[in-house]
C-alpha cells in the first residue's frame, strides 16, 4: 500500500467516524465491509464525502455520485484516486 | 394560548401564528428548503409551542412559490417571504423580531434579518454555495439522472430554476449587527466564517431529526429547549398582542383555497375549489406519503390541487393525525404509519365532504395510497394509488411499522412456485385474508379484491421499486383477474417523488384519470 493510499484510507476512516453514523465502530470495519450493512445512509454518504473532500482538497465528480462509490472504504479509496485523476 | 392560520401579503405567504396574550419578542421560524422543511415540520411546531409557553410569539410560514403559499418564481421570494412573516408579527404588536433558521433556512434567516434583529442559526451550512453543493450531491445519489428536467433542477423535494439557484448560491452568512445572535451547531460542526460575534453552543440530535425521513425523524427536544431558553433571555417587557391580520382564503386564477378543521380530531386541511364552482363539482381527496404534511414531497399535492381546480375539480389535502398542524405535538409522539387512526381520519375527511360516491375520488402516495385503497364511509368512483408499497388489509399498531422497503423474497424452488401459483389462483378470499393478517409483508390479493368491489375504477401507478414489490406480492397476477384495476408503470426509481420529472408524469396521469372518471374534458398538460 502506498503512503498516498494509506493517508487516503485514514482520511476516509476519520470522516466515517465523525459523520458516518454507523452502528459499528469504524476501527472494527475491514476495508471491504459493506458500509450500507452497518447503517450508512444517503445523508451520511454526502456528509462523509464532503469531509473527505475538505481533508484531501479534492472534489468527487458527478459521475461518482452513486451508491457503489460509497459501498466500502475500498470503493471510496478508488473514488479518491479517480477524483485526483480528473482534477 | 392562541394559534391563527391563513394567508398574508401579495403574493401571499401561508402563515401559522402562535401568540401569547402578551409579549414583546416575535420569532420568525424560517422554513427549511425542500424535504428538509417537510421532515422538520413537527419539530418546528414544537419549537413554536415552547416559545409560546415562554410568552414569545412566533410565525411559521410558506414563502411565495412553496407549500400552501401563492405561486411565485421570483428568486427573492424565500427572503421576501421571511420579511412578510416578520410583518405579520409586528402587526400583532411584537416590538422585537428574531429570525430562526435551521440548516438551509439559516441562509434565508441570515439574508432576511435587518440590523437590530436577533438571529438564531441552527446547524447552518458554511454558505449558500456549500449548501447547494451538498444538496446537489445528495440529489444525484438519491434521484440519479432524473434530477434535471429542462431548465429546472431537482434537489430533494425542491425544484430550482437557474435564477433561483443563483440567488441561494450567492448567500454568505452574516450577522445583521445591533442585536444578539446564536449559532446552535451540531457537535463537531465548524462555525461558518463571518459569524465571530455570535454566541456559540453545541446541540445534540440534529442529525437524527433532519438527516432522515419524516417517519424516522426524532424530535430534537434538548436543542429546542436550548434555543427557546436563549430567546427568552432576549425578550423584554411584554405588552398585549392582537390577533394577526391573516386572510382566511387564498384566491388564485382558477381556484380558491380555504382552511378547514375536520372531524372529532380536528384535522387541519386546505380545500381547493374551482373559482367557477357549479355545486356538483367532483372532489379528490389527496393523501401525502410517509408522515408528510398536506403539501406532499416537492409540494406536488398543492400543484395537483390547483391544476385539478383549473380542470373543474375540487380537492382537499389534510394533515392526518401525527402530521402537520393536526393535534398537539410532543417530544415523544408515536409514529402513526399505517394505523387505524389514519383510516378513521380518512373516514372523517370523506364524511365531511358530504359528496356522493359518484363525485368522489381518493388518491395517495405510498402510505397515502394504502389509505386511499381502504374501505371508507362512501364507495368512491375512482381510486388512484401512487407508488403503493403496502397491501395489508389490517392496520398496524402505532410505532409498529418499520420505515424501510423490504423486498419480498422471491421463490425459486419449482414445487413452491407451482404451489404459489395454485394458491394465488384458487385460494378463497377468507384464506388469503387470514394469511395476509399473519404475514410480515401481506399478499396483495385480499387488498385488491376489496378494492375492486368498492371502487368503480382503480389505477395504481408504480415506480420501478414498488412495481417489483407488487409483482412479488402477487399483485400483478391478482390485478389481471379483477375488474376495474389498471396498472401504470413509470420508468423511474424515484419512489418518493423527489424529482420534478416524476412528479410531472404522476400529476399528468392523475389529472387524466380524474377527467376520464368524471366525464370531463381531457386536461391540457
Amino acid at each position: 500500500m502506498s503512503e498516498h493510499t494509506y493517508g487516503d484510507r485514514l482520511a476516509i476512516r476519520e470522516a466515517l467516524q465523525q459523520f458516518g453514523r454507523l452502528n459499528r465502530p469504524v476501527a472494527e470495519l475491514a476495508d471491504e465491509t459493506d458500509l450500507f450493512s452497518v447503517g450508512f445512509t444517503s445523508h451520511a454518504t454526502v456528509n462523509v464525502m464532503l469531509a473527505i473532500e475538505d481533508a484531501l482538497g479534492i472534489e468527487f465528480p458527478d459521475e461518482l455520485l452513486n451508491r457503489s462509490t460509497f459501498v466500502s472504504i475500498e470503493a471510496l479509496a478508488s473514488a479518491i484516486e479517480i477524483s485526483r485523476g480528473q482534477a | 394560548m392562541s394559534s391563527f392560520h391563513g394567508w398574508f401579503g401579495d403574493p401571499g405567504i401561508w402563515a401559522a401564528v402562535q401568540l401569547p396574550e402578551a409579549g414583546s419578542l416575535g420569532v420568525v421560524i424560517c422554513t427549511p428548503l425542500g424535504q428538509e422543511g417537510v421532515v422538520a415540520y413537527r419539530g418546528l411546531r414544537l419549537l413554536a409551542d415552547e416559545l409560546q409557553r415562554r410568552g414569545i410569539a412566533s410565525v411559521r410560514y410558506d414563502p411565495p412559490g412553496r407549500g400552501d403559499a401563492a405561486p411565485s418564481t421570483d428568486p427573492q421570494a424565500p427572503i421576501q417571504g421571511a420579511r412578510l412573516a416578520a410583518e405579520v408579527l409586528r402587526g400583532s404588536g411584537c416590538t422585537h423580531i428574531a429570525y430562526v433558521g435551521l440548516s438551509s433556512a439559516a441562509l434565508i434567516a441570515s439574508a432576511a434579518a435587518a440590523p437590530g434583529e436577533i438571529l438564531v442559526l441552527w446547524s447552518p451550512p458554511a454558505s449558500g454555495r456549500v449548501w447547494l453543493r451538498r444538496s446537489r450531491s445528495l440529489a444525484t445519489i438519491m434521484i440519479g439522472p432524473d434530477r434535471q428536467f429542462g431548465q429546472v433542477e431537482s434537489l430533494i423535494g425542491l425544484d430550482l430554476d437557474p435564477a433561483q439557484a443563483a440567488v441561494l448560491e450567492a448567500i454568505k452568512l452574516a450577522l445583521p449587527g445591533g442585536a444578539p445572535a446564536l449559532i446552535a451547531r451540531r457537535p463537531g460542526e465548524p462555525v461558518p466564517s463571518g459569524l465571530s460575534g455570535a454566541t456559540k453552543t453545541e446541540v445534540e440530535g440534529t442529525a437524527e431529526f433532519l438527516d432522515t425521513s419524516s417517519v424516522s425523524s426524532v424530535m430534537p427536544s434538548a436543542a429546542i429547549t436550548t434555543i427557546a431558553d436563549w430567546l427568552l433571555a432576549q425578550a423584554s417587557e411584554p405588552t398585549p398582542l392582537q390577533p394577526p391580520a391573516l386572510r382566511p382564503e387564498l384566491t388564485l386564477d382558477h381556484s380558491v383555497e380555504r382552511i378547514r378543521w375536520i372531524g372529532p380530531n380536528q384535522l387541519f386541511a386546505i380545500e381547493c375549489t374551482p373559482r367557477e364552482n357549479s355545486g356538483t363539482t367532483p372532489v379528490v381527496v389527496l393523501h401525502a406519503g410517509a408522515s408528510e404534511h398536506r403539501v406532499g414531497a416537492g409540494d406536488y399535492q398543492v400543484e395537483l390541487a390547483r391544476l385539478l381546480a383549473a380542470d373543474g375539480v375540487g380537492s382537499i389535502r389534510a394533515d392526518r393525525r401525527g402530521a402537520g398542524e393536526t393535534g398537539s405535538v410532543g417530544p415523544t409522539e408515536p409514529t402513526m404509519f399505517y394505523t387505524q387512526a389514519w383510516l378513521e381520519d380518512q373516514d372523517a375527511i370523506v364524511a365531511d365532504l358530504e359528496v356522493s360516491g359518484d363525485q368522489l375520488a381518493l388518491t395517495g402516495l405510498c402510505a397515502g395510497a394504502w389509505m386511499a385503497g381502504h374501505r371508507t364511509t362512501t364507495n368512491p368512483r375512482l381510486v388512484v394509488g401512487i407508488h403503493p408499497l403496502e397491501f395489508s388489509v389490517e392496520p398496524f399498531a402505532p410505532n409498529e411499522f418499520v420505515d424501510e422497503v423490504v423486498m419480498p423474497r422471491e421463490l425459486t424452488n419449482p414445487f413452491m412456485l407451482a404451489l404459489q401459483r395454485l394458491y394465488r389462483r384458487w385460494a378463497p378470499v377468507w384464506v388469503r385474508r387470514l394469511r395476509a393478517r399473519a404475514a410480515a409483508k401481506a399478499d396483495a390479493g385480499p387488498y385488491l379484491v376489496d378494492l375492486a368491489k368498492r371502487a368503480d375504477r382503480t389505477v395504481l401507478i408504480f415506480s420501478e421499486i414498488d412495481q417489483e414489490v407488487f409483482r412479488r406480492l402477487g399483485g400483478t397476477d391478482a390485478a389481471a383477474r379483477l375488474p376495474g384495476i389498471e396498472l401504470v408503470n413509470v420508468a423511474t426509481l424515484d419512489h418518493p417523488l423527489f424529482a420534478r420529472q416524476t412528479r410531472h408524469r404522476v400529476i399528468a396521469e392523475v389529472r387524466s384519470q380524474v377527467a376520464d372518471a368524471f366525464g370531463l374534458p381531457k386536461p391540457t398538460q
